[in-house]
């Protein structure tokens, strides 16, 4: 349904629909794409398709959104119930890479949003810089997430800790930067791949196991989903931090 | 030095023409008129010339505006909460708001329609594509109309040329000629159906169309 085959060739008509999550949008065609509303109208970041829209004399730019390059798409496409990154709101970016999920993210948060995100390679850092000098609302930040304490001058309280780390340590990485940068009853996106982490035990034993950990450090898990089509023993788990008491007798 | 009894009366000072600056690149000492430009104190008393008058401020707030006698009744000098309360919401409902970067509820023009109603309908359109179900009965009522965006990297594969563009959705199915082929085969099956299975009914219609 989101190949790319016959419905987005240049040229080609397509209507734009608000999509369930705030921010992200569809556009419809013979296929169906995620798309975002590109913040710098006139460039691709990783040669996606764009799409434009004339509405008066302003002119607007949307991006279409792979699930098969981003893991955040391909959970909205699996069905996750809230991704928690409306625009306006602020999110920790654990395991940026070149930036590709980075800039639909800072699509989604918008002008008054703001995206911190955290990369420890190099290489791919630099495409992150590249990309981040463009768009107002990225904080890049070459540094490796294991140790939150070297850029905690750079980040402030956030609403949302989204990890793509691929580490046998990622409970512990997300547990530490939530202590530091996520609030009281903010929410966490963890992308889980199973054979990172332990590539001899069952897929689902492993996912179970993270989630343990997460549990012990506070991070409470509310949804669990497979981002089967897209990606092989994967898992996106989301949760909430710290929740409040919850009252009693309503 | 003669003085002549010189009144200025700042008020009927000619408006908008003199301003400032005008009277500081003439140096007033060198005239024959004393002009008292000074106050008591030293300080300057030449003011900025009035821009609205008091009746300007007052007819603001009148309620006799042009076209006022082509009105049923006066309006109220205050609108009620529950009308203020309708307005708001049909402003509010101009757009998707600003969780969607105020996505703005489009005019539906015939050939948009059209457009929609088609992709309602698309599992229809190709046999060998599976759709999932329409998760809106309705037509929406936010949505833009786009367009694809040619990119240099897939000129040579994945580009409409610039002949075989159209303007619409429907309009880019009707030129498409396998398409069409499809749809009138289809089309001739199911009548053929329709003629076996409920040939009254179709005998029916057959004789309706002759009448025409």
């Amino acid at each position: 349904m989101y190949l790319f085959i016959g419905g987005f060739k240049g040229g080609k008509n397509v209507i734009i629909e608000p999509h369930r999550h705030e921010g992200v949008f569809i556009a419809r065609g013979k296929e169906d794409a995620l798309v975002t509303l590109n913040m710098v109208p006139g460039e691709a970041v990783y040669g996606e398709k764009r799409i434009s829209v004339e509405d008066g004399e302003n002119k607007i730019e949307y991006r279409v959104w792979n699930p098969f390059r981003s893991k955040l798409a391909a959970a909205i496409l699996g069905g996750v119930d809230q991704i928690y990154m409306s625009p306006g709101s602020k999110v920790l970016y654990l395991g940026a890479a070149s930036g590709t999920t980075v800039s639909h993210v800072s699509d989604v948060v918008g002008p008054e949003g703001l995206v911190y995100a955290v990369e420890f390679s190099h290489r791919s850092g630099r495409d992150l810089l590249n990309m981040a000098k463009k768009r107002t609302n990225i904080i890049p930040i070459i540094e490796d997430a294991r140790h939150p304490h070297k850029y905690r001058m750079l980040v402030g309280m956030v609403d949302t800790v989204f990890a793509d780390v691929a580490q046998p340590d990622q409970a512990r990485i997300v547990a530490l930067n939530s202590q530091y940068f996520l609030k009281n009853g903010g929410h966490f996106v963890i992308s889980i791949k199973a054979s990172c982490i332990d590539s001899t035990a069952q897929p689902e034993a492993v996912f179970a196991s993270e989630v343990k950990k997460l549990q012990a450090d506070k991070l409470k898990p509310q949804e669990q989903i497979t981002l089967e089509p897209y990606e092989r023993d994967h898992a996106v788990v989301v949760g909430v931090y710290r929740p409040p008491p919850k009252s009693k007798g309503g | 030095m003669p003085k002549f009894p010189v009144v200025i009366n700042r008020r009927d000072t000619v408006k908008n023409s003199s301003s400032k600056k005008d009277m500081e690149n003439y140096n007033i000492n060198e005239s024959y008129l004393d002009i008292q430009l000074t106050g008591r104190k030293g300080k300057s008393v030449y003011k900025e010339p009035l821009k609205f008058t008091k009746i300007d401020e007052v007819l603001k707030k009148t309620v006799i505006t042009p076209g006022f006698e082509k009105l049923e009744s006066v309006p109220a000098y205050q609108e009620s909460d529950r009308i203020m309360q309708k307005k708001r919401k049909k402003e509010r409902e101009r757009t998707k708001g600003s969780n969607w970067f105020n996505m703005p509820a489009t005019e539906v023009t015939d050939e948009v329609k059209s457009d929609l109603e088609i992709l309602q309908m698309r599992s229809v359109l190709d046999p060998k594509h599976f759709y999932k179900k329409n998760d809106l009965t309705v037509l929406p009522k936010y949505f833009q109309v786009g367009k694809v965006i040619d990119s240099p990297v897939d000129f040579y594969h994945s580009r409409v040329p610039n002949k075989e563009r159209k303007r619409t959705i429907v309009e880019e199915l009707l030129a498409d000629s396998e398409f069409k082929r499809y749809n009138k085969r289809r089309y001739k099956e199911i009548i053929e159906e329709r003629r076996k299975t409920h040939y009254k009914a179709h005998a029916n219609a057959r004789k309706l169309k002759r009448k025409k």
